[in-house]
């Protein structure tokens, strides 16, 4: 599947799992997507719910990445 | 202690023996088994509705920056709105200043990696609106293996006061004797882990 394929959408949250993971911080990913949805698995929601699980998380996660 | 504060640090034993509650014991246990390293684990995420993640510092006399608050958290009850996306100021800021102030020496503990755990009766100091509560609340500092440090806190509503009614003069007087019975809370109230039907993380 290449780039071009993927939404805007789909694509924000592949970028905040990707820089979760390289900061060891996809526990963070864990506790908002708990909280909103009541499991952690990411891989069980809509597009429409990881978007929102993005705008929820992303502060939290995204102001490590700026740091550093 | 000043007398002029509302805050009460405790043994962290109160922890360790589980009269702080299962949930304050878990977090503890985990933070010493992991010595301070926090990794993915299903048994913390469960936990997190309960906890509030700050960053690791803060100006001095003041609380930090609040990064997750979760659904069960007393923050998130008497604060609904503060962590919106669309919020026009930081969350810590619907917090009453003279209240971040009174908290804020337990985080300069933690920011340096000591556990800290301290008995609060908040009184008018979180604002209209809110009520006089004892909490109790668990701080511990976690770190990811790469550097990435959150303050957890872990805040436990141990019991709603009565509030006064300060629009009638007559019943304030009559109300306004200084409880004195509030600390060590525990004597009077339900054990934080007993304030629940079960094991429910």
């Amino acid at each position: 599947m290449s780039v071009q394929e993927f939404t805007n959408e789909q694509l924000e949250f592949l970028e905040l799992f990707e820089i979760a993971a390289r900061y060891d911080c996809l526990y963070l990913l864990d506790f908002h997507c708990f909280n909103m949805f009541n499991h952690d698995q990411t891989s069980l929601l809509t597009d429409t719910e990881r978007a929102e699980l993005a705008v929820e998380a992303r502060g939290d996660i995204f102001a490590e990445a700026i740091q550093r | 202690m000043s007398k002029n504060t509302f805050v009460e640090p405790l043994p962290l034993s109160n922890v360790e023996n589980g009269m702080a509650g299962e949930r304050a014991q878990f977090l503890l246990n985990t933070w010493k088994e992991n010595r301070g390293v926090m990794i993915r684990d299903s048994r913390m995420t469960k936990l997190s509705p309960w906890l509030l993640l700050t960053l690791p510092s803060a100006n001095p006399g003041d609380v930090p920056t609040i990064t997750f608050a979760g659904k069960e958290t007393t923050f998130r009850r008497f604060f609904p709105h503060a962590l919106d996306p669309d919020a026009q100021k930081p969350a810590t800021s619907f917090l009453p200043q003279v209240y971040r102030k009174g908290v804020a020496d337990g985080y300069q503990t933690v920011f340096k990696g000591d556990p800290w755990l301290d008995i609060q009766r908040t009184g008018n100091r979180l604002g209209a609106g809110v009520p006089d509560m004892t909490l109790q609340r668990l701080l511990v500092r976690f770190e990811t293996r790469s550097g990435i440090v959150r303050i957890f806190c872990l805040m436990e509503l141990l019991e709603i006061h009565e509030r006064r009614d300060l629009s009638d003069r007559t019943r304030h007087q009559r109300y306004c004797r200084q409880k004195s019975d509030w600390h060590p809370a525990y004597q009077a109230t339900a054990r934080p882990s007993a304030m629940h039907d079960g094991n429910i993380w």
